[in-house]
């Protein structure tokens, strides 16, 4: 029971740090902002986990601190004794390898439209789910002089990359504006981070392909592809819903 | 004949086993000293990929325009600043919050953080720069992007693919703005 419930709390305060990071990102003025560090996520984590175990700072520090047990799949599939801030800090290296997809997956998209660049397969043939693949030597043609901004098409799928991310950080109300004519042309006013945010995602993914030489899965785009955040956003509403009847009967 | 055995024997023993050894003498001795480790970033509560981003923004900043208008459909808030591509800022800043003293109390962070401090890029250090000059190529003509708004109007109506009469408005809205007559 104990248990089960460490597990919610942990859950909770993941939810909780997500929320935080997001935020943190979108809100960010400096360029440092935006890539949490350590330290920051340090102290997002342990204002999460007070609110949820309202607790102390301190009392709320020595508990993360300590091992609980949690559900883990290495190195078998069962319960483990696991030191519970490694647990929660999981949060954003999840949150870091879905930021990298879907800027990837939007320039790739866009490139294979625009240039024509990558290939479509399907990893089996009964297989519905296709895949957008750019091969290796796509990928050196993209990385030299770093055509894949400067060039006119890659800085077009760049944009594109740049609109998706703000979008999964829920900032495009406040940083995507449409104007002129017929709100045809999209203005993204963004911090300078962010533009390297993006870029450095791309760089490093190309950077991969070509180390292995191999074709790269660069983008999902078709088939049945859950947003990173829509577990954990289904448990805060859960977490508000919670907190509200808790401060209703008592 | 036994030297050569031993020699034999003891290559095979440094070759199996040494090798791990010496590596964890090296890291017993390098944590004991208080050094930092020789694999940065192993384990799960490592830096990510914050040292590629912070390389990332030095090596943008002579790329993007520096200054705070619309190119191409992106406005850089921050592009007129001069120190958008350096992240000492946040150091001050953090450490003058009040969870940061609490933060390097965990154990996994504490002997990391002093340590695995990567170098921080200063304005006065000199990067390589690559052999060409970078220089972002023009879009092509009929993309729906708004270009560099200091080119004025004309350049709007020149690229963008408007209907007539819209066209007619920016001709008007131009020569008001050219001649300074209020609109209404």
């Amino acid at each position: 029971m104990l248990c089960l419930l460490t597990l919610f709390w942990l859950l909770f305060e993941q939810a909780l740090l997500l929320e935080a990071l997001v935020s943190e990102i979108r809100t960010a003025s400096t360029s440092a902002e935006v890539y949490p560090s350590a330290v920051t996520i340090n102290a997002q984590m342990l204002s999460a986990a007070a609110r949820v175990m309202k607790t102390s700072e301190s009392d709320t520090m020595e508990k993360l601190q300590q091992k609980v047990m949690l559900p883990v799949r290495k190195p078998a599939k069962g319960m483990a004794l696991v030191v519970a801030h490694h647990y929660l800090k999981r949060v954003f290296g999840h949150l870091n390898g879905s930021l990298t997809s879907v800027a990837v997956a939007a320039f790739v998209k866009h490139i294979h439209e625009q240039k024509g660049m990558g290939s479509w397969s399907s990893s089996s043939a009964s297989s519905t789910r296709r895949v957008l693949k750019l091969s290796g030597d796509e990928c050196v043609e993209l990385l030299q002089e770093d055509a894949f901004f400067t060039d006119a098409h890659g800085r077009l799928a760049i944009l594109e990359a740049l609109a998706k991310l703000i979008e999964e950080i829920e900032g495009t109300s406040s940083m995507v504006t449409w104007s002129g004519p017929n709100k045809a042309s999209r203005v993204i006013r963004c911090f300078y981070g962010h533009f390297a945010n993006v870029s450095f995602r791309v760089c490093l993914c190309f950077l991969r392909c070509m180390s292995t030489r191999c074709a790269c899965r660069c983008a999902v785009v078709v088939g049945a592809l859950l947003s990173w955040q829509a577990p954990a956003r289904f448990l805060l509403l859960f977490y508000i819903n919670w907190t509200a009847t808790l401060r209703a009967r008592y | 004949m036994l030297a050569l055995l031993h020699l034999v024997s003891y290559w095979w023993w440094l070759s199996v086993n040494g090798f791990g050894l010496i590596l964890k003498v090296r890291s017993y001795l390098r944590a004991r000293a208080g050094l930092p480790p020789v694999t940065v970033g192993h384990g799960v509560l490592n830096q990510g990929h914050r040292f590629l981003y912070e390389r990332e923004l030095v090596f943008l900043h002579d790329v993007l325009p520096k200054d705070a208008v619309v190119h191409d459909g992106l406005q850089l808030l921050d592009g007129a600043n001069g120190r958008r591509h350096l992240v000492d800022a946040d150091v001050a800043v953090v450490a003058a919050a009040p969870a940061a003293a609490s933060a390097p109390t965990f154990p996994a962070i504490a002997p990391a953080a002093p340590g695995t401090a990567l170098p921080e890029p200063r304005a006065d250090v000199i990067l390589p720069t690559p052999p060409q000059a970078v220089r972002l190529a023009p879009l092509p003509t009929g993309v729906p992007v708004l270009p560099c708004f200091g080119e004025g109007l004309n350049s709007i109506v020149r690229r963008v693919p408007i209907s007539c009469a819209s066209r007619s408005c920016l001709f008007f809205l131009s020569l008001s703005v050219r001649c300074r007559v209020p609109l209404v």
